[in-house]
């Protein structure tokens, strides 16, 4: 058999593109032969042995370990009481506030109330912005008249 | 958005040293070891991990990276918790609160965990394992109920033990059994094991664990073994005899190991009689029944109880029994019978057809 | 697409060639070779469905109903086959019923009595039948009982054999405690007291073989054979003062023993040692030891010899450790000082785990205790 390779003596940066019998089209990413054989070697292992081995800790080891996890398990339970706490104090002044709106002005009320299916994106709805103004509030805001 | 850090701030809150300071604290919350505890708490000796024998292991071994540094901020973390819960458990006044409390404050503490973990949990040594400590008795009944109270009750309705002999059970108590007198055998018997006659031809050792806050001073117990399958011919059935029976038992936490430096003859009901099934008779189930007995009323021994003919739940019912535990062994015939009826000066067995006829 | 065709004129015929491209059929004498791919497939019926009615009496075997798949579940006192027949286990009356235990299913049972219903409640204790006669005749009842399996009589002679031996050990071990009983220790011990004594300690050095602390040991092995003189007394039916003084004597017996005797860690009968003696002992042998250096052969015999000797006040794992500690194998490399590598030392090929490579270390003879 006749090794088809040795027609690919070309010089790389010849720009004209000439078919040459035996040539790879598709490089291999350029990785050095010593990784390529590492590469090719840990395809053919099994994933089973490619896991990283089991730790084997010794007893106080395994107690620290155990108490990381602890107060890791700990510490995330504290965030997730906190958040959903601040949530439902959130919720809460908002219904509030509904209700104080609901006595003061019904009308007002059936208007923030009113339905809104079908409104792909409130366009009324204030533009984010990354720090509050600094006029908070117009307390002497007064409606234009005609 | 989840903030994926721990910051050493937050752990030193309120500093206090609730799980270092031993002037108030039981002893059996430390780790006997000097060694060990400083190696957990103090941070890597030279010499390695205590708990490795070999001095070869000990240098091959190495440590998970920065695991030092993590546990310590950790240790700190845990602890500033436990000094909130140890704070309110001050303040707070019901007793369910409390005791929850007083568990929740220690169960993360490494001490207690290495404690508990590493040392024998069935024959506790009370200056390690103390079951009157609270955190203990949790750790206890998790470690009971992840193996050994799911193969009871198993066993218990496999072998119809429920509803031949109770309706059922809500364990509470573990209970162990062991039968070191007939042979010196030092082994925990498995429910549902089928023993020789020599094995169980003296009475056994019952170990009960209660895990429930109860007043130990002033609770008392009552120890039933019955055998549901005594043939009973007239009938062409079966019927339940008492074995075995001990009431008013007054057990500690720690000491709970009942046999006969447990109590006097003021507590047997039932002397104990030995499984002797008959030849061809089947295999016989002896289940073992503990009860709390209701507020510290002592059960009388005048109304003698028809051992040969007993009904267990009539029993229980009359004397507002609670069942908590219960444990059994099986037993067949087989050729030392015969020694052991001598022995206890019973009749010769009967010999039933080998075939079952209709 | 039809108007197109008929605008384009595509389907019109050529007007002079229509006699040539009629296409004329002609039906052929033909037969079907084959039948359809589902006939023939039919076949007779399996006999399935009810057996027996409810209410009917049946014995056990019966077959109670025959199905394919499980469309009844066997109930009480009812098996089931390989191929879900249903069978009855005992005699009795056909039900069918339905459980709440399990909403989705029907069951066939059988119930004992004509007037009993199934399912019997989840609570209540199950009706059982026992069936087996009694075997009246005094001969056919010895034979029964002293008939074995296969399996059992071909296990039988080694089983003899081994208790054979083992009966031979006891009596040998009884014969050499109560040799040591009058010999050595003089406890003046006869008749009755003597029996006891060798039983009590034989029964005792189980228990510490089997692991059971000192205190506890004593406690089980005298139980035991208290518990024998109560139920001889019983048989025998003895008076309640006998017994009590029976057991006296007994319990004078076992303390005599528990005071004057005890175990080494061979499980040999020794003199009594107590514990304050066995810490006060322990602590002399740590100095006595502490003081020695090994670098002869003899050094090595001595050492072997004290540690010999102390098994009367160690315990096993004391033992152990003490030679672990005084006989090691390799002295540490601190202890017995190297020497230059010359002819006499030997040189030690170790992994540095620390510095990844092989170190090789010339240590002196007497660092090893093979090498003295």
């Amino acid at each position: 058999m006749i090794s088809t390779r040795k027609t690919t003596l070309k010089p790389a940066n010849n720009m004209v593109t000439q078919f040459v019998r035996g040539k790879r089209t598709k490089s291999k990413g350029g990785l050095s032969p010593v990784l390529q054989r590492a590469v090719t070697q840990l395809s053919v292992m099994s994933a089973g042995r490619k896991q990283p081995k089991m730790l084997k800790l010794s007893r106080e080891d395994f107690i620290k370990h155990q108490t990381i996890q602890n107060c890791w398990a700990m510490y995330q339970r504290e965030l997730r009481d906190k958040r959903k706490e601040q949530l439902r104090m959130q919720y809460k002044s908002i219904e509030q506030a509904m209700q104080q709106l609901q006595q003061l002005d019904p009308e007002l009320f059936d208007a923030a109330n009113a339905s809104e299916a079908g409104k792909r994106f409130p366009l009324e709805m204030k533009v984010p912005t990354e720090f509050p103004p600094n006029q908070v509030w117009h307390y002497n805001y007064k409606p234009k008249q005609d | 958005m989840l903030r994926r850090s721990l910051h050493s701030s937050v752990a030193k809150k309120n500093g206090a040293k609730i799980w270092s300071d031993f002037s108030n604290r039981q002893a059996a919350l430390s780790i006997p070891s000097a060694k060990v505890k400083s190696y957990i708490l103090d941070g890597t000796v030279q010499q390695g991990p205590p708990s490795l024998k070999r001095r070869s292991n000990r240098i091959k071994y190495q440590s998970p990276e920065k695991i030092e540094e993590t546990f310590k901020i950790c240790y700190e973390f845990l602890e500033s918790r436990s000094a909130s819960k140890y704070a309110a458990l001050v303040k707070e006044e019901d007793a369910s609160k409390r005791l929850e409390l007083a568990v929740d404050a220690e169960r993360y503490n490494p001490e207690v965990l290495y404690n508990f973990q590493y040392n024998a949990k069935v024959e506790n040594d009370p200056r390690i394992i103390d079951y009157n400590v609270p955190v203990y008795r949790h750790l206890g009944r998790e470690h009971w109920k992840s193996y050994n109270q799911m193969l009871l009750m198993q066993r218990l309705e496999t072998l119809a033990v429920i509803p031949d002999t109770l309706p059922t059970l809500v364990p509470k108590a573990e209970i162990n059994l062991k039968f070191p007198f007939s042979t010196g055998l030092n082994k925990w018997v498995e429910p549902g094991e089928i023993l020789s006659s020599n094995v169980t031809s003296l009475p056994p050792l019952i170990k009960i664990q209660e895990y429930d806050d109860i007043d130990p001073t002033s609770q008392l117990y009552t120890v039933l073994i019955v055998n549901p399958d005594e043939p009973d011919l007239e009938k062409d059935s079966f019927k339940t005899t008492l074995q075995y029976g001990l009431v008013n038992l007054k057990l500690g936490f720690n000491d709970n190991a009942v046999d006969a430096r447990k109590f006097t003859q003021e507590n047997v009901i039932a002397e104990y009689m030995p499984p002797v099934p008959e030849k061809n008779a089947g295999t016989q189930r002896f289940a073992v029944w503990v009860f709390r007995q209701p507020e510290s009323t002592e059960l009388s021994l005048e109304n003698k109880v028809n051992r040969d003919d007993f009904d267990l739940r009539q029993f229980v019912g009359s004397n507002r029994l609670k069942a908590v535990g219960a444990h059994l062994w099986r037993s067949q015939w087989d050729s030392n019978v015969s020694t052991v009826r001598a022995k206890y000066g019973m009749p010769e067995g009967r010999v039933f057809h080998r075939v079952r006829r209709a | 697409m039809t108007l197109w065709n008929s605008l384009l004129g595509y389907n019109r015929v050529p007007a002079g060639k229509t006699a040539v491209n009629v296409f004329q059929q002609i039906r052929t004498a033909t037969k079907k070779a084959a039948g359809s791919r589902t006939s023939m497939k039919d076949s007779a019926g399996r006999r399935l469905g009810p057996k027996k009615n409810e209410g009917q009496k049946v014995t056990p075997g019966e077959i109670l109903m025959r199905q394919r798949g499980t469309k009844f579940y066997p109930g009480e006192n009812v098996g089931i086959g390989k191929d879900h027949t249903i069978f009855a286990l005992e005699p009795g009356f056909v039900r069918f019923y339905l459980d709440p235990f399990h909403p989705k299913r029907k069951f066939i049972g059988v119930a004992l009595n004509e007037s009993s219903k199934l399912p019997t409640p989840h609570f209540a204790p199950r009706v059982r039948r026992f069936g087996r006669q009694l075997i009246e005749n005094v001969e056919k009842a010895r034979k029964e009982t002293n008939s074995l399996t296969r399996k059992q009589f071909l296990a039988r002679d080694s089983i003899a054999a081994g208790m054979k031996e083992r009966e031979i050990q006891r009596a040998a071990l009884s014969l050499r405690l109560a040799k040591t009983l009058t010999e050595t220790l003089n406890l003046g011990l006869e008749g009755q007291a003597m029996s006891w004594a060798t039983s009590y300690l034989m029964r005792l050095r189980s228990c510490l073989k089997n692991g059971f602390a000192l205190s506890d040991a004593q406690y089980n092995s005298r139980h035991c054979l208290e518990q024998e003189i109560i139920l001889q007394a019983k048989r025998e039916g003895w008076a309640q003062e006998a017994v009590d003084a029976k057991l006296r004597e007994l319990q004078i017996v076992t303390d005599k023993l528990d005071c004057s005797t005890s175990f080494n860690n061979r499980l040999e009968l020794t003199r009594h040692i107590s514990l304050t003696e066995r810490e006060d002992r322990k602590l002399e042998l740590l100095k006595d030891l502490a003081g020695m250096t090994l670098a002869t052969r003899k050094d090595k015999k001595e050492v072997e010899k004290m540690l010999e000797s102390s098994s009367e006040y160690l315990t096993k794992s004391e033992e152990v450790h003490l030679r672990r500690r005084f006989l090691k194998p390799v002295q540490p490399e601190g202890v017995a000082k190297d020497t230059k590598s010359d002819k006499k030392s030997v040189v030690v090929r170790r992994f540095n785990y620390i510095r990844g490579g092989i170190d090789s270390i010339p240590r002196a003879k007497t660092a090893f205790l093979s090498k003295l």
